[in-house]
């Protein structure tokens, strides 16, 4: 989704030019038309935004159940400890909400 | 040519009846190398390039426009703009997509290198290498292929099917072909004189017990993380084995908010990348 004014960073934003960084937005601030210029001055091509939108449970049920039949596939029956682990680690963040 | 023989003289052979690499990408990873090297030099580069010089002038006028500024005509001030990070990976994401292209199996290969050099830019971040640097490999990890594409698509398309049920892609590749893509890969890096540390990461992107740099960890983490985010989206990704050593020497784990986030953000930002 674009972002837009108004929306609510979910995590830190950190920008940088010449290997220093330049730029640092904490969690929990609105954005602004500014913040959103000077982040794509930076290069800066995705953040995480607070959904302010409730999904329909029935849909999210059903994008869950689909992305956690799909990751099964991908990873087989008898994943490794170490697969297992990412697995786990993918199995809990959920499908993204593009 | 059936089957590779000597390594260095068949991969100098095949090179010759692959598109001509393009010259902008190799000066680029040599200026790489050097931290310093000016926005000015490679914008000089770029603005010969009619498709480089007007994905930087879309980026640049996409800022102007936020500030109901006019569009801008000279590539040299949208540069300026956008920075030298945001130049090198259109040059890197531009040249990569039109030497791929007229190869068959091209277009899959362009978007898996795609997500692997997105992939590895973002962790990259977390394991203090280059970014810049991380995403050129990361674009150059699969180039092996096209070699196998340009000798027999049919048989190549044969070995990547066969091996999705065994994961036995490299010994398949190796007994059709006589050498693997990433032997293949990191010869055809030798070629074009690219920098040894990505030569290093072509070479072991798929061995799971070895770690020679972070770079090298980096790329062979990305390639596994990419596949098990699906994406590209595909019935050949499969998840068997992950380099353990690689994650124990970068220090990562996976199930941190901030990995969380990462994956998100390399999902989304390779769909936005694909949608234009």
């Amino acid at each position: 989704m674009e972002l837009k004014v108004g929306m609510v960073l979910a995590m830190p934003v950190t920008g940088s030019s010449g290997g220093y960084a330049t730029m640092q937005l904490s969690a929990g601030g609105s954005i602004t038309e500014e913040m959103i210029a000077q982040m794509l001055i930076k290069g800066i091509e995705c953040v995480s935004v607070v959904n302010q939108d409730q999904p329909c449970e029935r849909d999210y049920a059903l994008s869950v159940q689909k992305y956690e039949s799909r990751l099964r596939e991908i990873f087989g029956p008898q994943p490794d400890e170490h697969c297992l682990n990412l697995l786990n680690a993918l199995l809990t963040r959920g499908p993204v909400p593009c | 040519m059936l089957k590779i023989t000597d390594l260095e003289q068949d991969v100098v052979h095949l090179a010759k009846h692959l598109p001509t690499f393009p010259a902008i990408v190799i000066q680029l990873l040599d200026m790489l190398r050097d931290e310093s090297s000016s926005l000015e030099i490679l914008v000089r580069m770029a603005r010969n390039d009619p498709v480089i010089s007007a994905n930087i002038l879309a980026r640049a006028n996409h800022i102007r426009r936020m500030h109901a500024q006019s569009d801008l005509a000279d590539a040299f001030v949208a540069a300026s703009i956008i920075g030298i990070n945001q130049v090198r990976r259109i040059v890197v994401t531009m040249g990569m997509n039109r030497f791929v292209s007229s190869v068959p199996g091209g277009p899959f290969l362009f978007h898996n290198s795609l997500a692997v050099a997105i992939t590895a830019q973002e962790m990259a971040a977390f394991v203090g290498i280059s970014p810049d640097v991380a995403y050129t490999a990361g674009m150059l990890h699969d180039v092996g292929q096209l070699c196998f594409h340009s000798m027999d698509e049919t048989l190549f398309e044969k070995v990547y099917m066969a091996s999705i049920a065994d994961g036995n892609l490299l010994e398949r590749e190796a007994q059709a072909f006589g050498a693997d893509h990433c032997q293949v890969g990191a010869q055809l890096a030798r070629h074009w004189n690219l920098p040894d540390e990505i030569h290093s990461a072509i070479l072991t992107h798929h061995d799971d017990n070895t770690f020679t740099c972070p770079l090298q960890a980096c790329i062979c983490l990305s390639v596994t993380v990419a596949c098990a985010l699906d994406i590209p989206e595909s019935p050949k990704n499969r998840v068997e084995s992950l380099n353990s050593l690689a994650l124990e020497k970068l220090g990562l784990g996976w199930g941190t908010p901030a990995m969380a986030d990462m994956f998100d953000r390399c999902v989304t930002r390779y769909k936005q990348m694909t949608k234009r």
